[in-house]
């Protein structure tokens, strides 16, 4: 059981490496790492340490653990590693709930009313899963990857269209959008970052437990039913997995990309090994990126901040082709 | 400015110049002395974008007789990280309708003097459209601007 090991290690690692990050995080901001030391004696270094810095770095993890979960479950459920938890229209989707919510708010009164309720936040998750449902509607259930994989694309660019209609409309919000379109960790505080952890817990139970189901699929569908397992029902809830897990991290840090895509990746570079043990190896392997990144994005050029979003693309894009050019076996991706 | 006015085929520039001009003075003078204590904090759109000192919106704040809580270094409009203003603890905090959304509820924002005070002043869209836009408007933009500094930002 060489791979168990291994892989035992590498999530050891990767935690210590999130627990490293996240104390290095909590140092890391527009004044340095004096306020931690000040922290004791000045009650605003205090706020800032407690209700800032440290939800959302342990929130930057979280989220980036979402994505690198949804990403380890997209690849497996299409068999494609090009898969990346943006697919089913959720990116789309959240992107126009964010561009309608910030067009129409102030506008009218009751339009406000509602969107005061539910927040960015909020229009952000709705905008995800109707994205989703619309992609499931169109491909006709969950059963036909091709069919699924096919409507995700075509739900993602007559969304993406809409919402650029919606900011031609409105120009004022383009700033706002691009934003979120970037992803920003800098307003995750203590409720979101229990959102997100509930969230995580929840889309990790349910994918570990169906990681025997990937496995199965990854030797192709026909093999798969001929195994006995229950796939109808799996990609059900592989699909509410894949959907919410992006949904709550969407919501919460906006667009952040590569990170879906990328984690399973450099988890597969380093063990291989099942289903069942990637999908939580990319969890963590993508909050560690995603905290990575954020403690980038706030550190580069103090006190001003850099889109996490551009970071999380630089450092796993150039990781990835580094890795690519590396290991350049015939018939290999990576 | 003469010979701006020639190049757009203004006749009389620098007469509409001095007329901004006046609009804008008269509108700082129309404040109280104490406004020139205030530090206030601008913010252009969600995710932190500041009107920092060297943008004409910090330029017209500086007019008003008021203090930028973002320094000039930082550029017109950077992005500031979100514990900047909670270090700085603004007394007065202005902002587009579009943008309020949520504002209260920032991670550590609850405390700021600004919030607990509630001294936020919330632009219309029509409001916001002359102030965030450079142009033979500053006059009125200097003016609402004053409007809320007086309305608001009293302790």
């Amino acid at each position: 059981m060489m791979g168990a090991q291994r892989s035992l290690w590498l999530g050891a690692g990767l935690l210590l490496a999130a627990l490293a990050v996240l104390l290095l995080g909590s140092g890391v901001g527009s004044t340095g790492f004096d306020s931690v030391l000040h922290a004791g004696s000045d009650p605003v270094a205090w706020q800032i340490l407690w209700d800032i810095r440290l939800p959302r770095t342990l929130g930057a993890w979280m989220a980036g653990g979402l994505l690198g979960l949804a990403g380890a479950v997209a690849q497996g459920l299409f068999r494609n590693p090009l898969a990346d938890p943006f697919l089913l229209g959720s990116a789309s989707g959240a992107a126009l709930g964010v561009a309608l919510a910030l067009a129409l708010f102030g506008t009218s009164p009751f339009a406000t009313q509602w969107l005061v309720r539910l927040g960015l936040t909020g229009a952000a998750f709705a905008g995800a899963v109707l994205g989703v449902v619309l992609t499931l509607a169109l491909a006709k259930g969950v059963q036909h990857t091709l069919r699924l994989l096919l409507a995700g694309v075509i739900v993602g660019v007559v969304l993406g269209a809409t919402r650029d209609l919606v900011t031609i409309a409105a120009p004022d919000i383009l700033q706002a959008m691009q934003g979120f379109t970037l992803g920003s960790t800098g307003f995750v505080g203590w409720s979101a970052c229990g959102v997100m952890a509930g969230m995580l817990f929840a889309s990790l139970l349910v994918a570990w437990s169906l990681g025997r189901v990937l496995d199965g699929l990854a030797l192709g569908e026909a093999t798969a039913i001929s195994l006995g397992l229950p796939l109808a029902a799996v990609r059900v809830a592989l699909v509410a997995v894949l959907a919410m897990a992006t949904g709550a991290a969407v919501a919460q840090t906006g667009l952040i990309a590569f990170v879906g895509l990328a984690a399973p990746h450099l988890v597969r570079s380093i063990v291989k090994t099942t289903h069942g043990r990637l999908v939580v190896l990319s969890a963590f392997m993508g909050g560690l990126l995603l905290m990575a990144a954020d403690v980038l994005a706030r550190w580069v050029i103090a006190p001003q901040e850099l889109p996490v979003g551009v970071l999380t693309a630089v450092l796993g894009g150039s990781y990835l082709l580094w890795l690519m050019h590396r290991r350049r076996q015939p018939g290999s991706v990576l | 400015m003469a010979l701006l006015g020639q190049v757009l085929e203004v006749p009389d520039a620098l007469r509409i110049w001095r007329a901004i001009d006046a609009g804008v003075s008269a509108a700082a003078q129309s404040l109280p002395p104490q406004a020139s204590k205030l530090r206030v904090y601008y913010e252009v759109s969600t995710g932190g974008y500041a009107a920092g000192a060297q943008s004409f919106i910090g330029e017209m704040m500086a007019r008003l007789g008021v203090q930028n809580i973002v320094e000039p270094q930082l550029g017109p409009f950077p992005r500031i990280n979100p514990e900047y203003v909670v270090r700085a603890n603004p007394d007065l905090i202005m902002i587009g309708s579009r943008n309020v959304q949520g504002l209260e509820q920032r991670p550590g924002w609850a405390g700021l003097r600004a919030i607990r005070g509630r001294h936020i002043c919330v632009f219309t869209p029509e409001e916001s459209d002359v102030l965030v836009r450079p142009g033979p408007r500053m006059a009125e933009a200097a003016r609402v601007m004053a409007h809320c500094i007086a309305q608001k930002g009293a302790p």
